[in-house]
């Protein structure tokens, strides 16, 4: 009963149970001066005015900031401290790292050309993008100029081309054969000449000569486009884990 | 006639070799950006082992960072190289951070190799000299211990001298956020150098 009456009037153990009920970490805020509302600067200022151990608290954060505040910027420690390893970067990281397109690469090793260069592989991408896709479009039209359809073109136009003139020279050196074809049933030969000869050859005289040239123009264009945008490419090496150097 | 795009003019001598190195260094110059590298990787180490303290992650760290700003060369809008290169090395420690979050094992080893200690006094006598060391021990420990945000959070503006809000967006958090850091990792030191305090009061 003495022991739990020296208990209860032990001002330490009571101060300890007041201070459980303080916010710590608006003291903190106080101690740094960082209160930015009034009613709450009032509030960690009592807490610092009628607790000690808010004030012990209160006072040794301020201490812990001057020590870290004193313990030397990097450009201090640098001064004194070296760094473990040297940083210096390889030829071969480099080329890693900043590979550039070769255009760059050949306008650096010309000196002031480089910037050229950068300005070239800078434009070069959608420059090159839109030449491929003018190439492509070009490519399309020309499909369609020349045989209605991009897939005879590739199937059945391509074939029929080389062997349009072999069908004129069967006309001519063999009209009955030539003129069976026109009149008998439709066959394979026949179908050809009707889906080749039948509307290009009046009219596609002049389109053919066209349409291959669009296609040749267009395919050139395509080419050239692609090659572009992989000249201006600039790909980005993952960085190689290097352990010291 | 040298290539000043992008770069300010300066009457600093320190900035003007440094925006005229890492301008050779954008014309494919390996040498002039290695003379930066030189210059400044031994304060990039020291600033990212206050960050990341085990010394061979923060050596990676500021590999990273060599890497990075060779790599965005380019990405440099003009005012201090130094400052960039910073920049550069507190997100690379940053990411050292995360990647340990990512693979956690031990926690960072206390750095008893560092040999730097603060500036004493000429006049200071040994005892003096001698507390400050063990001040300084003492607060190394405790600062490896604190988390990887608070720890940075209270470097960069304790002792790097960053101001709240550029901590924010180097960090990408709110200025509240950054505050509250600053006094949890206070609150935290406090707590681990308890039975230390006596070095640090009067």
């Amino acid at each position: 009963m003495a022991d739990q009456d020296r208990g209860s009037d032990d001002p330490r153990l009571s101060a300890a149970a007041r201070h459980a009920l303080h916010d710590e970490e608006l003291v903190a805020a106080f101690a740094a001066g960082d209160v930015d509302d009034p009613a709450d600067a009032d509030r960690a200022r009592s807490f610092v005015d009628r607790c000690g151990m808010c004030r012990e608290l209160h006072d040794d954060l301020r201490q812990i900031r001057r020590a870290v505040q004193a313990s030397g910027t990097a450009a201090q420690r640098a001064a004194s401290v070296a760094a473990p390893r040297d940083f210096r970067l390889t030829a071969q990281d480099a080329a890693q790292l900043r590979p550039g397109s070769p255009v760059v690469r050949v306008g650096s090793a010309l000196g002031w050309r480089g910037r050229l260069g950068r300005g070239v592989a800078s434009f070069g991408r959608p420059l090159g993008a839109g030449l491929a896709t003018l190439g492509i479009a070009g490519l399309l039209i020309g499909s369609f100029t020349l045989a209605g359809s991009p897939f005879s073109v590739m199937v059945g136009g391509a074939a029929s081309a080389p062997s349009a003139p072999p069908a004129v020279d069967q006309t001519v050196g063999a009209p009955e054969q030539s003129e069976r074809s026109r009149t008998s049933a439709p066959g394979p030969t026949t179908k050809n000449d009707g889906a080749y000869g039948g509307p290009s050859t009046p009219a596609g005289g002049a389109g053919v000569p066209s349409a291959a040239l669009l296609i040749g123009g267009s395919v050139a264009m395509l080419v050239a486009g692609i090659g572009l945008v992989i000249a201006a490419r600039r790909p980005v090496a993952p960085i190689s884990a290097r352990r010291g150097n | 006639m040298e290539d000043l795009r992008a770069t300010t003019v300066t009457d600093d001598p320190v900035q003007r070799r440094d925006l005229i190195l890492l301008n050779r260094a954008r014309e494919g110059d390996l040498d002039a950006f290695n003379d930066l590298v030189v210059v400044y990787q031994d304060m990039l180490f020291a600033l990212v082992v206050r960050m990341v303290p085990d010394r061979d992650q923060a050596s990676d760290a500021v590999q990273e960072a060599f890497f990075s700003a060779y790599r965005n060369m380019e990405g440099f809008r003009g005012g201090s190289v130094r400052s960039w290169l910073s920049r550069i090395a507190i997100n690379a420690a940053m990411d050292a951070q995360r990647l340990k979050k990512r693979r956690p094992a031990d926690p960072y080893p206390e750095l008893e190799d560092d040999t730097w200690q603060p500036p004493a006094d000429a006049s200071a006598d040994p005892v003096t000299t001698s507390l400050m060391a063990e001040r300084h021990r003492a607060l190394n420990a405790a600062m490896a211990r604190i988390t990887d945000d608070q720890r940075t959070a209270i470097v960069l503006y304790d002792v790097e001298g960053y101001d709240y809000a550029e901590i924010a967006g180097m960090t990408s958090v709110s200025v509240g956020t950054v505050k509250s850091r600053i006094h949890r990792g206070r609150l935290a030191l406090r707590g681990l150098l308890a039975d230390r305090m006596d070095l640090f009061r009067g």
